[in-house]
């Protein structure tokens, strides 16, 4: 009982918070009422909005935007499905249990969902947004990204044939880095980008801080980031190879 | 200019950092809820990810810092405008942290006596 009960709040909010994180990025990627304009006047200041957890309608275009409509709900599933593949092939790496060989079968499987989930998704963004690869197709080095999203995504067919527990871990990494990357690659310079054309979106020039404390930033910034390269280094030293035995909760 | 760029790069590099290492533990997580069966199963996925999760969620964390500090018009933006599906995410990463630490705190002694008594 009180196990059965931790498990599933395990569970169930490791899936939400998937869900979750995929429909913030769908929320990035359709933009947001900034100024929260209606009929063409702002009734907030140019950078502030606030959103409902959804309209009745999901529908993204709408004049009242949700958190969730069908769009952000879409990249919910496909981070989902990703993770759900992600997290699989840690747990491949790290263990050595018969659940591998299981998780093998199950990320083959979903490896065809996701590939129709990523294609969906990637045909409704111009539905959504028109013309979203300009910056593609004005800096053509960007296109690194996808491709490399779609190695990881076709590598991973091949989770059967693997010889090392490494690899299916790096192809998921792979699509991940790549997906992620091309969809910011595609909003840069935008941050937020806005749905009226009364208040500008935000982008990196517009909300930024002053140059002086970024400056200042970078010294300190250099400090922190050697302290976490040695903080990672000593981590991954300490508990290299497979953890069957760690017994995680053995108190 | 230049600065803006940077820190950009920072702050992207940083969520990529961290997708791909807490993503792996909503991951497991999934894995929990919908694939591993039994008991011995249920203990390889949180070995797997047990001595990584929080250190991962750092990253989280840091981003977060950044954004605060690199982009704060942003930040205020964001923070007000999402205020319902952050709040969500707070206490979703709550019950999941609590989910993993307390499963195993109850194993011997629930029989004996109540279980409240080892949350204190």
């Amino acid at each position: 009982m009180w196990e059965a009960i931790w498990d599933k709040a395990f569970g169930i909010a490791s899936f939400l918070l998937a869900l979750f994180f995929g429909a913030a990025l769908g929320n990035v990627v359709r933009g947001v009422n900034l100024g929260m304009v209606e009929n063409g006047v702002s009734t907030q200041e140019a950078h502030y909005f606030f959103l409902a957890l959804w309209n009745p309608t999901f529908d993204p275009l709408a004049e009242h935007q949700g958190v969730i409509d069908w769009f952000t709900l879409l990249l919910g599933l496909v981070a989902v499905v990703t993770l759900t593949i992600h997290g699989a092939n840690w747990i491949i790496l790290k263990t050595s249990t018969d659940l591998s060989q299981r998780l093998k079968k199950v990320i083959f499987k979903l490896n065809f969902v996701l590939l129709a989930l990523v294609v969906t998704s990637a045909c409704l963004w111009h539905y959504v947004k028109p013309f979203p690869l300009n910056n593609l197709q004005t800096h053509y080095w960007l296109w690194i990204f996808p491709i490399i999203g779609a190695i990881g995504l076709i590598g991973l067919f091949r989770i059967n044939k693997f010889k090392k527990d490494s690899t299916g871990f790096l192809f998921s990494s792979l699509f991940i880095f790549g997906s992620f990357a091309t969809t910011i690659a595609s909003l840069f310079p935008t941050l937020l980008p806005s749905t009226n054309s009364v208040n500008p979106s935000l982008t990196v020039h517009n909300v930024a801080a002053h140059e002086y404390g970024l400056s200042i930033g970078l010294s300190w910034f250099i400090v922190a980031a050697i302290l976490v390269v040695v903080y990672f280094i000593i981590q991954f030293r300490v508990f290299k190879g497979k953890m069957d035995d760690v017994g995680y909760g053995e108190h | 200019m230049v600065m803006e760029i940077f820190w950009f790069i920072v702050l992207m590099v940083m969520l990529g950092i961290y997708v791909i290492l807490d993503g792996y533990d909503f991951g497991a997580g999934i894995v929990h809820l919908f694939f591993a069966k039994t008991e011995e199963e249920k203990k390889a996925v949180t070995n797997a990810i047990g001595p990584f999760w929080d250190a991962n969620e750092v990253w989280l964390i840091a981003a977060g810092g950044v954004l605060f500090f690199a982009f704060p018009t942003l930040y205020a933006s964001a923070f007000s405008g999402f205020y319902l599906p952050l709040m969500l995410v707070l206490w979703l990463l709550i019950f999941r942290a609590v989910g993993l630490e307390l499963r195993d705190r109850c194993i011997t002694e629930c029989g004996k006596q109540s279980g409240t008594k080892h949350l204190v």
